[in-house]
């Protein structure tokens, strides 16, 4: 098929030493990068007995409380040594610590002090695990750390294993004890069985004696059912004769209170017709009175009519004298009246003025004294006309009026006696009406009284009647309660019987109860006893020893430097890696050594480092890229960011210094071909993945050689923090290899100022 | 394999100073084969020309005669120094124009880009080299160019003639002033007059006391210099 013909590509590589090298190479590229790779990093858990690990026991024998020593720290050194899972080293605290921190280990572990005395604490009250402290460097390798921790797991398996036999020892100690308590238990509970047996028969005794006592109850139940149905008609006696009584009462009421009023009627009309008696004899005196008034009246009455005739007689004249007494008044009357009035207007008016005065006015003094000496004469004159008269007819006029006084005297008497009489008679006549009225009264009442008696015999009757038919029900009803109480007689008794049987279940009961009672004492007893043998713990005590028994031995990690997880813990083994790469395709482009300036008197340095400038510029670029990304986009927090950043820098100018030498060295093809290899022999030595110690013994004879090592240490350091030793030598080597690589490529280009054949017509180009 | 070698008929004054080029049994041979020689020449005119097919061994006389390729056998001297012994001093006195595979300029640099750069590499270490103006470029070329338009510093090499670009990297070389300039593929230049314009500008160079030995696979361009100063040296395979 000659479309599959290879032409002459391949013929090209027959002739030379170096075409036929190639070749091979090329052949062999991915072998190399496959199986040495593989190879390195087979099985590095296998190999785990070369990591270097530091193992300081400072443990303290504790003792046990049965006596014995435990010295649980020489053990687990002794386990640890003879399993050779790590490259164990027994050393002290000082040269562990300074052995992890300069990566002479890459890990340690200290048996504490109390390390026994934590395992001798679980057969005590207050049970520890046991702790083995590990201490970590991620300086010295992220994955010696990864690979520790599932080794140490391992140890504290096997560590517990070693340790879990002494604990569990303590535990079943305590649970053997537990046992025979157990058993003890078991005899009590035996004798508890038998007196549960004996408590059953007497408890069914009891349940025959109660189903009897049942029935009597029955019994009685019925008969009390009885007694209450009697009880009820016996009520309803009651009631019927209560109202018969409270009816007969009424009637009794009613009786008394007409009885009362007729007492009353009868007291009023005795009181009545005495009064009546009294008033008849104050009538009878009253009517004498006034007979003898009457007739004294008669007389009075005719001496009076005598006087006043003669009085009427003698009138006239009297009349006459007596009008000339009052003319001779009026004058006098008259004058004084003047005078007065003189006087009071003229106090000082002598009495001829006043009479001057007077006769002014008409009249005066003498006038006056003529009327006063007139009437002095008339009374005079009417005083001798009445003497003379009275004179004149004596003894008629003074006969006739002594008559009249008689008769008045004793018309005054008769009226007198007939007043006394009427009153009295009016007395008597208003008793009699009294007493009649109230004769009236008391036959009234006595008539109403008669009545309610009538009324309340009537009563009296129906409530007697009443109270005979209470008196029957009340009858029936005794009778019914007496068949009750019969009947609860009965029951009473079967009561009696059955409670009687009941009393010797009971007793039965009691010796059944006896009988276990003893048996749980024993029982109790035993189960005391076993507790007191067996451990005892409190709730904390008791997860606490879990805890101890599932793990007697815990680990106390510790871990200086530490990165952020693979990504950190892998970072200086792949920027190792991009760095190397990065230069290898730099120096693919561009050309490591300028030819035209190696025909000029210029120096081998100066042809160097013109060949390298461009590529150093182009160095600078890929690490600032390189570490924004890093930084910013995966997010690597190197503790040290600006020395992680020119330490990149300066294994990328390395790199390039160390494969720009190559070429300048070996030709293009050649040395190409040699940094690719020496790429992958120096990744699978690094130790950036797995320890070195992990790998073959091929790889851990170039390990201390080879720059992505120190690449490794150095950004470890700058990344996870931890700057010693190894970081100085990291940055010596690393500065190193750059001017050696500048120092070997000036010497080998100043020797290339003299051209080979092989170089003016190179078998390979590149 | 055979060697021939002509001696041109020397002019001029008798040897006091020491010949140009003084070659014994000179070879120069790989584990496989013979690459030139045994040559014996013994040159004193200013003008060598080096004739020979490609796989002749020519360019490797050439580096040979700088004091740049080490002889398996037998002596060169150059202006009387051993070139193997004394290799260094051969070197400064000898610049390479016109090989191929060691002074090709770059097709993307500017004219004042390669002056500078050449520049850059004869001053001391300390110095820095400013890009030079089109003037200093002008004259630094215009010496070697002669009556053949310098081109612009501001050009590119791949817009020069094959005759430009044979004379800029002669200029380039004589920047170092040596005594002998070596100028190889001659030939390369196809134009014939502009092929006559180059050897007339390299004899011209041969006034200012600096020899010159130019290679070619051409046996005509011997007629392209004086004969009067000229020597060929003719190798065959």
């Amino acid at each position: 098929m000659s479309i599959l013909s290879p032409g002459t590509e391949l013929s090209r590589f027959r002739s030379g030493l170096l075409p036929r090298i190639a070749i091979a190479v090329l052949l062999f590229i991915p072998l190399i990068y496959g199986a040495l790779y593989l190879w390195a990093f087979w099985a590095p858990t296998d190999n785990l007995d070369e990591v270097a690990v530091a193992l300081v026991n400072e443990d303290e024998a504790a003792t046990l409380t049965d006596g014995t020593t435990l010295d649980a720290g020489d053990e687990v050194v002794d386990a640890l040594l003879d399993s050779a899972d790590l490259g164990w080293v027994l050393t002290d605290a000082a040269d562990a610590a300074a052995g992890v921190s300069d990566g002479t280990y890459y890990f340690s572990v200290t048996i504490p002090a109390d390390f026994s005395a934590e395992i001798a604490s679980a057969e005590g009250d207050d049970p520890e695990a046991a702790d083995l402290e590990v201490h970590y460097n991620e300086t010295n390798s992220f994955l010696a750390t990864t690979l520790g921790s599932s080794a140490m797991l391992q140890v504290q398996e096997a560590v517990s294993d070693t340790i879990s036999s002494q604990t569990a020892l303590t535990l079943i100690e305590g649970v053997e004890e537990l046992s025979e308590g157990v058993s003890d238990a078991a005899a009590g509970a035996t004798g508890l069985d038998d007196g549960t047996q004996a408590l059953a028969n007497g408890a069914t005794e009891l349940s025959v004696g109660l189903g009897e006592l049942a029935d009597g109850s029955s019994t009685l139940a019925a008969g009390t059912t009885s007694l209450f149905s009697g009880t009820v008609v016996l009520a309803d006696g009651a009631d019927t004769l209560a109202d018969g009584t409270a009816a007969l009462s009424e009637g009794a009421s009613s009786l008394a209170s007409g009885a009362s009023d007729l007492a009353d009627g009868a007291d009023a009309l005795e009181n009545g017709t005495e009064d009546l008696a009294a008033g008849a004899t104050t009538l009878e005196g009253g009517a004498d009175d006034l007979s003898d008034g009457l007739a004294e009246l008669d007389d009075g009455a005719a001496t009076l009519a005598a006087g006043l005739a003669t009085l009427d007689a003698e009138a006239p004249t009297l009349a006459a004298a007596t009008g000339d007494l009052s003319d001779g008044a009026a004058q006098l009357s008259t004058g004084a009246s003047a005078v007065a009035q003189l006087a009071a207007a003229y106090p000082t008016m002598t009495l001829a003025q006043l009479d001057a005065t007077l006769a002014s006015s008409g009249t005066s003094l003498s006038a006056i004294a003529a009327g006063a000496s007139a009437l002095a004469d008339g009374t005079e004159q009417l005083n001798a006309t009445v003497t003379e008269t009275v004179d004149a007819d004596s003894p008629s006029l003074v006969d006739a009026i002594a008559q009249l006084a008689a008769g008045a005297d004793a018309l005054s008497a008769g009226l007198d006696d007939a007043s006394d009489g009427a009153t009295a008679l009016a007395s008597g006549t208003s008793d009699l009406a009294e007493g009649a009225a109230q004769v009236d009264e008391g036959a009234a009442t006595l008539t109403s009284g008669a009545v309610s008696l009538a009324d309340g015999a009537a009563d009296l009757s129906d409530g007697a009647t009443q109270v005979d038919l209470g008196a029957d029900e009340l009858a029936a009803g005794a009778t019914d309660l007496s068949d009750g109480a019969t009947q609860v007689d009965d029951g009473a008794s079967a009561l009696a019987e059955a409670s009687t049987q009941a009393a010797a279940g009971s007793s039965d009961l009691a010796d059944g109860a006896e009988e276990v009672a003893d048996g749980a004492s024993t029982l109790a007893v035993a189960l005391s006893e076993g507790a007191d043998e067996a451990p005892s713990l409190t709730t904390a005590q008791g997860v606490a020893l879990a805890d101890v028994v599932a793990d007697p031995v815990v680990l106390d990690e510790a871990t200086d430097n530490e990165t952020q997880g693979f990504g950190e813990g892998f970072a200086p083994f792949f920027i190792a890696l991009a760095t190397f790469v990065g230069a290898l395709i730099t120096w693919l482009i561009l050309r490591p050594l300028p030819v035209r300036l190696l025909a000029t008197r210029a120096s081998g340095l100066r042809a160097v480092l013109t060949g390298f400038v461009p590529a150093a510029l182009l160095g600078l670029g890929q690490t600032i890229i390189m570490m924004l990304v890093l930084v910013i986009g995966i997010g690597i927090t190197p503790v040290h960011l600006v020395g992680m950043t020119l330490f990149v820098l300066l294994t990328t100018l390395a790199f390039m210094a160390l494969q720009q030498m190559l070429v300048v060295l070996l030709g293009s093809a050649a040395g190409r071909v040699v940094s690719l290899v020496l790429l992958m022999l120096q990744l699978s030595s690094s130790s950036g993945t797995y320890p070195v110690e992990t790998s073959p013994q091929f790889f851990q004879v170039l390990h201390p050689y080879m720059p992505a090592s120190y690449v490794v240490d150095g950004l470890r350091a700058l990344i996870g923090g931890g700057i010693d030793a190894r970081f100085w030598a990291a940055l010596a080597y690393m500065v190193g290899l750059l001017v050696v690589s500048i120092a070997v490529s000036a010497f080998a280009a100043s020797r290339q100022k003299v051209w080979t054949i092989a170089r003016l017509h190179p078998e390979l180009t590149i | 394999m055979s060697t021939s070698s002509t001696l041109a008929p020397t002019h001029g004054a008798p040897v006091a100073t020491p010949p140009v080029l003084d070659i014994r049994g000179a070879s120069v041979a790989t584990r496989r084969a013979t690459v030139y020689g045994p040559l014996d020449a013994r040159i004193a005119a200013p003008v060598t020309l080096v004739l020979g097919d490609r796989g002749s061994g020519r360019t490797s006389l050439l580096l040979s005669l700088g004091g740049r390729m080490r002889v398996s056998s037998g002596t060169i001297r150059t202006l009387g120094h051993d070139v193997t012994v004394d290799g260094r001093r051969v070197r400064e006195l000898t610049a390479l124009a016109g090989f191929a595979a060691i002074d090709r300029l770059d097709d993307s640099a500017r004219i004042s880009e390669v002056v500078r750069e050449r520049l850059t590499w004869l001053a001391p270490w300390y110095r820095r080299v400013p890009t030079p103006t089109p003037r200093e470029v002008h004259d630094a070329l215009a010496s070697v160019f002669g009556e053949v338009p310098v081109p612009t510093s501001g050009s590119f090499v791949r817009d020069l003639t094959e005759g430009q670009d044979l004379l800029l990297r002669v200029a380039l070389a004589s920047i170092e002033k040596p005594r002998v300039l070596l100028v190889d593929d001659l030939d390369d230049v196809k134009n014939p007059s502009e092929r006559a314009q180059v050897a007339a500008r390299l004899q011209a160079l041969t006034e200012a006391g600096v020899s010159v030995v130019v290679g070619s696979a051409d046996p005509r361009d011997a007629d392209l210099f004086d004969d009067r100063l000229l020597a060929t040296l003719t190798l065959s395979r």
